[in-house]
């Protein structure tokens, strides 16, 4: 048997299944239900009713920078309204984000200081005088002058740079296909880690073996010269 | 003769900046474009303090952030020609006093000197700007009035970057959520999620100080 059949089951409609199915803490659910008057469907009024729509918490938190702003539909603020009535905590957090809001929409506006015209007008003067300048010498740097004035996207700097543009791309193209030629002398050899071959040691020449007069007491001492750089290299990586 | 030219010209002046006065963002960009230079000074003054208090409110350095106006300008005056005037020039300005800004704040945090240099002259109180009190009131309702102003404006400051970006431009510049999506770059509901998040923060940090 399962975890979820030993739960005890409750019928859609009932009370505590729908307190729970919501994100709301059953005692103001209780309260929200018990504060709307229950009005049968035979003794409802005729004519053109109002529509009421229940909201809990999670809904109302969620729809709550909407409420601030004013931009929720007229039934979602009256139901936004009347969550606020029975709920403190959603109350509470409105009144605060409310109030908070109301402290930072009142700062005091800055002004520019008395310079800072005076420092813009001389860099709009030397802004004027660079497009002046440029569009004197038959293009401007931002393409200003010659779109601003006369309402053309292009102009003829333009074409030039792309002429000079395209050049340049046909040059790097050539050289791109003289040098593949070459390309396989100046590859070199894959570089793979593997343990290097033993140099032989001077210490094992055969003439120096032959010369020595006890050999088998100098056998391992060559030995351990040999392997003298490794046993020091693992030495210092195990450590 | 001249003496009815001169006149000329003196009226035409100040009707022409009434005329400007009187236009929408985007008649004055078009004004500006057919080669009307005064239109361009009418932008400015439409624009330099909202500008001014967004990117303030954004870095926390007042001298920076008239730079930084300074420079949206000059990027206005040399790229509005490109500007698609089927869009909003306020959005535009913003949207390049935010890129300033931000590439301000990451400058900052990649020098940690001048971030420190920043926040300790934020602290100090001759940066603050000038206001004029009330005489009128009580000296304590003055002192608790501007300190409220001051940790309202740390408290801003305190909020993460992302979020302080919107929540200034929601709260103190009065954009549409869809304005703040186009100026940040982002989608509308990074906006909204951001703008939730920022507002709890806020309200957070500043609760204990106002009850």
């Amino acid at each position: 048997m399962d975890e979820e059949s030993k739960a005890p089951r409750l019928a859609p409609g009932c009370l505590f299944y729908r307190a729970l199915s919501r994100d709301c803490d059953v005692g103001h659910f209780l309260r929200e239900q018990a504060s709307v008057p229950r009005v049968s469907k035979s003794r409802q009024p005729h004519g053109p009713s109002t529509p009421t729509r229940r909201m809990n918490c999670r809904e109302f938190r969620h729809k709550h920078d909407a409420y601030v702003d004013d931009t929720l539909s007229g039934i979602d603020i009256e139901a936004m309204g009347r969550h606020l009535r029975l709920c403190d905590s959603c109350a509470a957090l409105d009144t605060r984000i409310r109030r908070s809001l109301l402290l930072a929409r009142n700062l005091p506006t800055i002004e520019p200081s008395a310079a800072f015209a005076e420092r813009l007008q001389m860099r709009l003067a030397h802004e004027r005088a660079l497009h002046a300048r440029t569009s004197k010498e038959g293009g401007s740097a931002f393409g200003f002058d010659g779109a601003r004035r006369h309402g053309a996207p292009f102009f003829t700097g333009a074409y030039v740079a792309l002429a000079a543009g395209v050049a340049m791309a046909a040059g790097l193209m050539v050289a791109v296909t003289l040098t593949r030629d070459n390309d396989e002398a100046i590859r070199l050899a894959p570089v793979v880690a593997s343990i290097p071959e033993p140099e032989p040691s001077p210490l094992a020449m055969p003439a120096m073996v032959a010369s020595m007069p006890a050999g088998l007491s100098v056998w391992p001492a060559v030995f351990v010269a040999q392997q003298a750089p490794w046993r020091l290299a693992s030495y210092a990586a195990g450590h | 003769m001249a003496d009815v030219a001169m006149k000329r010209v003196a009226q035409r002046g100040p009707t022409i900046r009434e005329q400007l006065k009187a236009m929408d963002d985007a008649d004055v960009v078009t004004s500006f474009l057919e080669g009307e230079e005064r239109a361009f000074q009418e932008l400015v003054e439409r624009y330099q303090t909202r500008l001014l208090n967004f990117i303030y409110r954004t870095i926390g350095d007042r001298e920076k952030a008239e730079d930084l106006v300074q420079e949206v300008f000059i990027r206005v005056y040399r790229h509005l020609h490109r500007f698609d005037r089927s869009k909003k020039f306020s959005t535009w300005a913003y949207t390049i006093a935010s890129n300033l800004a931000k590439n301000e704040l990451r400058n900052r945090s990649r020098n940690p000197l001048v971030l420190f240099q920043t926040m300790k002259g934020n602290w100090d109180d001759e940066d603050r700007p000038l206001q004029f009190e009330d005489t009128t009131a009580r000296p304590d309702d003055l002192y608790r009035k501007r300190h409220l102003r001051e940790l309202v404006a740390e408290t801003v400051a305190k909020l993460p970057t992302h979020h302080r970006e919107v929540f200034v431009l929601r709260e103190l510049e009065g954009k549409s959520y869809e304005e703040i999506a186009e100026i940040t770059d982002c989608n509308l509901g990074t906006v909204k999620s951001r703008l939730n998040r920022a507002r709890n923060a806020f309200a957070e940090i500043i609760e204990p100080w106002v009850d």
